[in-house]
């Protein structure tokens, strides 16, 4: 069956063949935008941070110019890394096998017996690094190695607004808080990436832990969620308050900070965020983004804090993927704030945080059930919230596809439908 | 056995009971028994994972100064090990298998704790160890992990409390089983 938002199920061959990973690293993380890093992580000219982007080694930096630059990490003499660490700052990167030197826009400025020993058709600058097409929204650095393809700002469509809404909320900006770390999970990324896009279903099963334990404060009160969805595979959803003395604000932030930024806000924009527990989403296919206010995490960690967490996924193979974290913090936040909001993202969503393992531990078990002769005959099941009526009527007017209803897979429908259209299987 | 743990032993050198302390420390950690685990931190502990990173020059340094896999004090500690008796604590049921390898003491001379109101002036060590921790829990195989645990530990009238734990890991990518480990 198949709805609006895309198909009502997928077959466990997109988690398991290998032949199908290949595809997907071309298919998929070859042909989209794809998440590389912020601009605050490389501040100044000749800064740089090494990431990838799908199964391509790249490095992001800053040039001489103030540009931004993603090129692959990889020498176009005989492919070695020209660059072997997560940062640093750099004018050129030197090949350590030949010694062939690469400008930090990815130019080549020299090889070792250039006159003596290459021909005069030898063409320097015909084997710079190889690099990718850049766009930025907000400080956000996507590339993609498709020269043909939509713009960044097509590509976002009805998303954009919601990007806007979340990115570019505080008069300074957002920047990130120290730097990315990363952890290998076991689980296929696209479970992850779902997850993220909108399932409100698992929080009160997964998560129960963190209601018992007051970490929620009001968001184990009565609330109302949306989902919302972009035909390009983007989902987000978020989640509202009811209680009518709760009042209409953003939570978790300090009061001189907040201010300007509601006075300065479009106001719907405003009516999105106001009042909300929780809103995460996913851009297609894999960046995930949450921000949330809780309210206590242990004696050194009370009063209502909110932090804004990002994350890339990287497969590794179909079994596994890598995640990359970054917190981003209002620029003009104090110091205190952000150390703080920095902790309770740490507490409720680090790598480590027994609350992140419970997520952790559903993808890996997904993974473990996926098995092969019976397993194959048993697609993944998204009918949930198909022939549900609109339970509440959203507090905001905004683009894109809004669902009134919570409980529902519209955006997994919408994301696995995107995703089954990249990879050209008929449907 | 597990009762004298933080006991202190003057019939022995300092380093030797301090040996002996977190040699019981680990066993708590690895046989399950956190309330005892958690009797043995001071009430303003803190536990930190800073983030490894590798860097061009090794002489710069190699754990970075904001970001941590892990900040945990002891109530949050007693919040993470209260949940285990919930039927909802999806990660920790099953529990993981644990086995700390704990060596390489090194301890510092003793320094007085910063002073309490009135209260008697305490003994406070860094303790440096290597750790090698197994952790095991189906359906993946055991992994391993090793690190640099730096701490500071207090000896509070009759016996020791750990004040602080560093932990210094030897992978900067970790997987979540690694991460697992209450070092």
């Amino acid at each position: 069956m198949t709805t609006a938002e895309g198909p009502t199920q997928i077959s466990r061959a997109y988690y398991r063949d290998e032949h199908i990973f290949e595809e997907e690293l071309h298919r998929v993380f070859g042909k989209n935008w794809i998440f590389v890093g912020h601009e605050s992580e490389v501040p100044a000219p000749g800064d740089y941070v090494t990431r990838h982007l799908g199964g391509d080694p790249v490095i992001l930096s800053r040039t001489q110019d103030e540009g931004i630059r993603v090129m692959l990490n990889s020498c176009t003499h005989r492919g070695t890394q020209v660059c072997k660490v997560a940062y640093g700052n750099t004018t050129t990167f030197r090949c350590g096998y030949h010694g062939w030197v690469f400008g930090n826009d990815g130019r080549l400025k020299g090889v070792p017996g250039r006159r003596a020993l290459y021909g005069p058709g030898f063409d320097l600058s015909k084997l710079g690094l190889r690099t990718a097409r850049v766009e930025t929204l907000h400080g956000f650095v996507f590339a993609t190695w498709d020269e043909e393809g939509p713009s960044l700002h097509e590509y976002l469509g009805d998303f954009r607004w919601y990007l806007d809404a979340l990115l570019d909320f505080f008069p300074g900006g957002m920047e990130v808080h120290g730097g990315v770390h990363r952890v290998q999970v076991r689980g296929n990324w696209k479970i992850h990436a779902e997850n993220f896009s909108g399932d409100g279903y698992h929080l009160k099963v997964a998560h129960h832990t963190m209601f018992e334990l007051g970490v929620m404060g009001a968001q184990a009160g009565a609330v109302e969620g949306f989902v919302v969805n972009e035909p390009h595979g983007h989902g987000l959803r978020s989640q509202y308050l009811v209680d009518p003395d709760v009042p209409d604000t953003v939570f978790g932030y300090e009061e001189e900070l907040l201010l300007p930024a509601l006075e300065r806000a479009d106001a719907q924009h405003r009516k999105f965020r106001e009042r909300t527990s929780v809103i995460h989403g996913l851009v297609f296919p894999n960046l995930l983004f949450i921000t949330t206010a809780p309210v206590y995490f242990g004696e050194d960690a009370r009063g209502q804090t909110a932090f804004t967490q990002i994350r890339a996924l990287t497969p590794i193979d179909q079994h596994t993927h890598e995640v990359a974290y970054w917190n981003l913090v209002p620029r003009d936040a104090s110091d205190e704030w952000k150390a703080r909001s920095y902790l309770f993202a740490t507490r409720q969503h680090g790598a480590s945080s027994y609350f992140e393992a419970d997520d952790l531990e559903n993808f890996r078990r997904i993974n473990a059930g996926l098995g092969t002769v019976a397993g194959a005959q048993t697609p993944y099941n998204y009918e949930l919230g198909i022939d549900a009526a609109a339970r509440y009527m959203p507090p905001w007017q905004g683009p894109g596809r809004i669902v009134h209803q919570d409980l529902t897979e519209s955006n997994q429908r919408n994301f696995v439908g995107r995703y089954l259209e990249m990879m050209g299987a008929t449907r | 056995m597990s009762t004298a743990a933080a006991e202190r032993r003057p019939d022995i050198e300092p380093d030797r009971q301090i040996e002996r302390f977190l040699v019981e420390e680990a066993a708590h950690l690895d046989a399950g028994r956190y309330d005892a685990w958690l009797a043995l931190l001071h009430e303003d502990f803190v536990y930190r994972v800073p983030v490894p990173l590798s860097r061009e020059d090794p002489a710069l340094g190699r754990y970075d100064e904001v970001l941590e896999f892990a900040n945990e004090s002891k109530s949050f500690l007693a919040m993470r090990f209260g949940r285990i008796s919930s039927d909802f604590a999806w990660a920790e049921r099953p529990a993981a298998f644990t086995r700390h390898f704990v060596t390489n003491f090194r301890v510092s001379a003793a320094e007085p704790a910063p002073a309490g109101a009135d209260g008697p002036v305490n003994p406070r060590w860094t303790v440096l160890t290597n750790v090698l921790v197994v952790r095991g829990r189906l359906p993946e195989p055991p992994v391993l992990v090793s690190a640099e645990r730096r701490d500071v530990i207090e000896g509070v009238g009759g016996s020791f409390l750990l004040c602080r734990r560093d932990v210094f890991l030897d992978t900067e990518v970790p997987n979540e089983s690694q991460l697992g480990v209450i070092f």
